[in-house]
């Protein structure tokens, strides 16, 4: 049991953004998150959920023999196949925004971009292993990057390529980009949002709803820096807009909490429209755990099927 | 209309703080650091109400720190409402000038006018209240000085003791009639100080104590400021002191002579006297003048004469209004008598009693022997080489006739004279250097080397020997005198100098030089009355022998040529010219008998017919031989001992005495010998009580009120209203911290 307990708290550690963060290598990130993740599950109260396997069915011919259970046949004396949720046809498009805003950190190395780098990474290699497609569309005021969703083996790479290339830089659009996708994509898919939404609400909102019109899925990971939620700033400082570079000088201590009052209000308006039209919202802070946003996902899928 | 006083100026110059808060933002203003951010849009419109909120909260702070500095400053500079509408009652410092000179002794109704002062000055003061200070001054004795800040002790001015005050235990030397504090506090302190004020004899001018008192008040921080002048203005007291020019001070003066005072005075008083030498030479005639200052004629006055307390005399005198009448009567001479004789002329006592006696030294005349040692008798002279003696001189005209007179025995006697004694007091006897012995030394203090030429060694030695015994010597030089003898032998033993050269040609007259007073202090050369570097007669020298005055040596006179005339050393004098008429004048002008004598008489003692007057509170400064240091005194009238400074000048002593303040006989000592005699008496001008009229008072003091002495009752109750500001400013100051505190701590954003 200690054995075990121990076990699972170093691979959880896996799940914290900042000891992730030190690995540089993406695909050891994914992999090492997935399985944190997994082993995590042991615990977790979505039990139940398989990731290997949808479900059972008798063996017909022609089925593949690497497909039939062993275990089954050996306590049941009947050959049954395992059937995977490639099957499902899920499709998934992960669409991350590296816009100039998602570079913003507040000090401790895990800029926005790169948690969801990490994150979005940790999703494909997930997806892939249950045989889901994953496509990436990378975006600041415009499509910069599509990779179709594939679930071949090699794509993972394909998409940690993508990933790994990513800086930030220039404005966001994210309405845009949602829009275009949008009117791209006919099948009905799982679309999966990496951006801090810092962009205008109103057509944010509208592109998502635009999104579930044409039945799709979507989970909006909203991605924000505990500074930005928290504001901790003390003194008189020219906060200089990363994307715009407009500069504003500000007593941080005077107007924090009316800050804080603001953008709690837009946060709610986006959890709110989001829940209104069945849009999968989650707040994610740089320093939430990886699981909580894995979580989120395998209950979309699971709704989903 | 209420006018608003600042009691401590100085202060304002605070107010230069008051930008510092400004100065103090404006400069530690630093730029913000720059952060970057994903986004501006939630901080944009939030800082740009609360920038706003920001300043006003700044420039609000900033304003009530610098208002709480210039109400602190404010307050300091102690501000005051003064006005007949102002409630409350002003702090006060007023000051007294009390008149104590001689004129203030005048009586009314038997009581001396100055008494009739110190009551006022009580009065005065005991209308003050205990947290009022104040000063005294009295005229006579107060010094214009500077007034010190406190602070270390001593906050006042610093004066000399005044005269005619006795200082309490507790006051300070040098501070006048106020304690180390400056203005005394307390209505009692004050009025007790005025019996330490006693009437002078003297008369003293009140610039000084004008001054003072004005000083005074300058660095009282009371909002009323307040002088009394308490005087009979005497118009030879008052009529040339400068308007005061400082402002916000209320004079009040107290007139004391008022016309119903002057109508009934009545005033006689002694205005000089002097004794006159006659022939026979046993008596003196001694003239004195009596005045009326009174407004009716004073008719069979009684004069009374007194020779050391008898009396010996009495005259009457007829003296119309405003004139004066002069008086004589002849003095008998006491020869061989050694010491002064004092005279007193005495008048009836009337208003003014100190104006009433007249007192004079006589000095009993002195006989010195003086020993005159020449060559020859004074003859035509023959010329040769090796002395001074050119070539070709011819003697002419009145000159010839001038040849073979014994100028100096007619100078040091009157030809009527006995061979005894004479008021003059010199006995000369003239010989030849071959007719020297120890004899003729021994019966003379003086000797007069006379243009000699050479003296025998024998000879040298007996003067050597003289002058060192004591005895004194006069060289005087002349054709004769052999310049090389007298560089080698002859001064070097008895005068301490070098012979150069002769100036001058004989025979010229068109040049000369004339006698200039080099220190025109010396006894010598007091008589004449010049200053240093003025002429002493009007007496030409043609000729004169160039002199250098070596060690132990002065010049005393020069020539106009600057060289040396009269050269002093210890026990000798030395003349560079001649009393030849060939070689100039002095002889025929009037400066040869006195300056002669004066030579003679300071050199061998003697004196003049009277000696020298003063005035109270003047102080007597003489120059005696060093040796006498030790023992030299000087005795007042009620024969208390005088203290004296004594300065050594090389071969003199300079003596000072303290301000001779009693009317009468003062006498100069060296042991037992009595050396001289003074008298002191009361300034004329002080009798003369003639004042300022009311017209003039105003036109010195502007704006001055002035009140009767019978109205000066009125002065304990004035009324002296006025309001300080400065809690008011420093509550303000207090309420503006407060406020400065609670907006600092305002930090919490309005929505």
């Amino acid at each position: 049991m200690y054995v075990q307990n121990e076990r699972i708290q170093d691979e959880r550690k896996f799940l914290d953004p900042l000891v992730v963060s030190k690995l540089s290598n993406l695909e050891l990130r994914a992999r090492l998150v997935v399985e944190g993740f997994i082993a995590g599950m042991h615990k977790s109260p979505y039990k139940g959920f398989s990731v290997e396997f949808a479900e059972h069915r008798q063996y017909m011919p022609g089925d593949p023999i690497k497909n039939i259970d062993w275990k089954v046949y050996a306590r049941r004396d009947r050959f049954y196949v395992k059937e995977f949720e490639e099957e499902t046809n899920l499709r998934a498009y992960i669409l991350l925004d590296f816009s100039a805003s998602m570079g913003y950190s507040s000090g401790t190395g895990v800029t926005k971009l790169h948690y969801a780098c990490s994150l979005a990474s940790a999703l494909s290699y997930l997806m892939l292993r249950q045989q889901d497609s994953v496509g990436l569309l990378t975006f600041t005021n415009q499509i910069k990057h599509y990779i179709p969703p594939r679930s071949v083996k090699g794509h993972l790479k394909v998409i940690l390529t993508e990933l790994n290339k990513l800086s930030p830089g220039e404005t966001t659009n994210v309405s845009k980009s949602l829009e275009l996708l949008a009117a791209r994509i006919r099948r009905r898919g799982l679309i999966i949002l990496f951006s801090d939404l810092m962009d205008d609400q109103t057509a944010v909102l509208s592109a998502l709803k635009h999104f579930r019109h044409r039945k799709h899925e979507v989970i909006v990971f909203h991605l924000l820096d505990e500074s930005e939620l928290g504001f901790p700033f003390d003194e008189e400082l020219t906060f200089v807009d990363m994307e715009t570079h407009e500069e504003v000088v500000a007593d941080a201590k005077q107007i924090g909490a009316r800050y804080k009052r603001n953008i709690e209000k837009w946060i709610a308006e986006y959890k709110r429209q989001c829940h209104e039209h069945l849009v999968e919202y989650a707040l994610l802070c740089t320093s939430t755990p990886y699981d909580v946003a894995l979580t989120r996902y395998l209950e979309k899928r699971a709704r989903l099927h | 209309m209420p006018i608003l006083l600042l009691l401590n100026p100085t202060f304002l110059f605070g107010l230069i703080a008051v930008p510092i808060p400004l100065l103090i933002h404006l400069f530690t203003r630093r730029k913000a650091r720059k952060l970057a951010f994903s986004t501006v849009d939630f901080i944009r419109d939030v800082a740009k109400r609360e920038t706003k909120r920001i300043r006003v909260r700044n420039i609000l702070l900033m304003t009530i720190r610098m208002a709480a500095i210039a109400t602190f400053v404010v307050a300091m500079a102690r501000p005051a409402l003064v006005g007949p509408l102002i409630r409350g009652k002003g702090s006060t410092s007023a000051v007294v000038i009390l008149d104590n000179s001689a004129s203030m002794g005048w009586l009314k109704d038997g009581k001396s006018v100055f008494s009739i002062a110190g009551d006022i000055s009580r009065q005065i003061f005991e209308g003050l209240s205990n947290s009022d200070d104040g000063g005294l001054i009295p005229i006579c004795g107060a010094r214009e000085g500077v007034p010190e800040r406190e602070g270390g002790g001593s906050r006042g001015i610093t004066t000399s003791a005044p005269e005619g005050v006795s200082a309490p235990e507790g006051v300070q030397e040098g501070t006048g009639l106020v304690t180390g504090r400056g203005l005394v506090a307390g209505p009692a302190r004050l009025a007790g100080m005025v019996q330490l004020v006693d009437l002078s004899n003297g008369s003293c001018p009140a610039q000084g104590a004008l001054s003072s008192a004005l000083a005074f008040l300058s660095i009282s921080r009371n909002i009323n400021k307040e002088l009394y002048i308490v005087s009979d203005f005497q118009r030879s007291q008052w009529e040339n002191v400068e308007p005061p020019k400082q402002k916000g001070v209320k004079i009040t003066l107290v007139p004391l002579l008022g016309s119903s005072s002057r109508a009934s005075l009545e005033n006689l008083s002694i205005e000089k006297a002097e004794v006159v030498p006659e022939v026979p030479a046993q008596e003196q005639l001694l003239e004195f003048e009596v005045a009326n200052y009174g407004r009716s004629e004073a008719k069979g006055v009684p004069v009374r004469l007194l020779s050391e307390g008898k009396e010996i005399a009495q005259k009457y005198a007829d003296i119309g209004s405003g004139s004066n009448s002069r008086l004589s009567q002849r003095l008998t001479v006491r020869s061989g008598g050694r010491t002064a004789t004092e005279i007193s002329i005495l008048l009836p006592h009337d208003s003014f009693p100190l104006d009433d006696s007249y007192f004079l030294a006589l000095e009993p005349p002195k006989q010195i022997g003086v020993l005159i040692v020449g060559d020859e008798r004074p003859q035509a002279k023959t010329l040769g080489g090796g002395n001074v003696r050119a070539a070709g001189e011819s003697v002419s005209g009145a000159r010839d006739n001038a040849a073979g007179v014994d100028f100096v025995s007619l100078a040091l006697r009157p030809s009527a004279a006995g061979a005894t004694g004479n008021l003059w007091g010199f006995i000369p006897h003239r010989i030849s250097t071959s007719e020297l012995s120890e004899g003729e030394l021994r019966r003379v203090r003086c000797v007069i080397l006379e243009n000699v030429s050479r003296l025998s060694g024998l000879e040298l030695d007996l003067l050597a020997e003289f002058k060192s015994s004591g005895g004194k010597l006069l060289i005087v030089l002349g054709d004769r005198v052999d310049i090389r003898y007298y560089n080698q032998k002859l001064l070097p033993a008895l005068f301490p100098a070098r012979l150069v050269g002769v100036e001058g040609t004989p025979g010229e007259r068109t040049s000369f030089f004339s006698l200039i007073a080099t220190i025109a202090s010396h006894p010598i050369l007091r008589s004449f009355d010049v200053s240093r570097g003025q002429q002493v007669s009007g007496a030409r020298f043609h000729r004169l022998i160039r002199a250098e005055g070596l060690r132990d040596s002065r010049v005393i006179a020069e020539f106009s040529s600057g060289l040396p005339a009269i050269l002093e050393a210890k026990g000798a004098l030395l003349f560079t010219s001649s009393f030849d008429p060939q070689w100039n004048d002095l002889v025929a002008s009037g400066a040869f008998l006195p300056l002669l004598h004066e030579m003679l008489r300071y050199l061998c003692g003697g004196g003049p017919l009277v000696g020298r007057e003063f005035h109270p509170g003047d102080v007597l400064e003489e120059e005696l031989p060093a040796e006498q240091e030790a023992s030299v005194s000087l005795v007042g009238p009620s024969g208390k001992e005088m203290s004296l400074s004594k300065t050594r000048l090389g071969t003199s002593l300079l003596i000072k005495s303290e301000p001779l303040n009693e009317l009468g006989t003062y006498r100069l000592f060296a042991g037992e010998e009595e050396l001289s005699a003074y008298s002191v008496n009361m300034d004329p001008a002080e009798s003369r009580l003639e004042p300022l009229s009311a017209r003039e008072l105003l036109k010195i003091f502007r704006g001055a009120n002035i009140v009767s002495e019978s109205s000066s009752g009125d002065l304990t109750g004035v009324t002296r209203p006025g309001q300080e500001l400065w809690p008011f400013f420093l509550v303000l100051c207090i309420g503006f911290l407060v406020a400065e505190l609670l907006v600092a701590r305002s930090i919490v954003p309005t929505d």
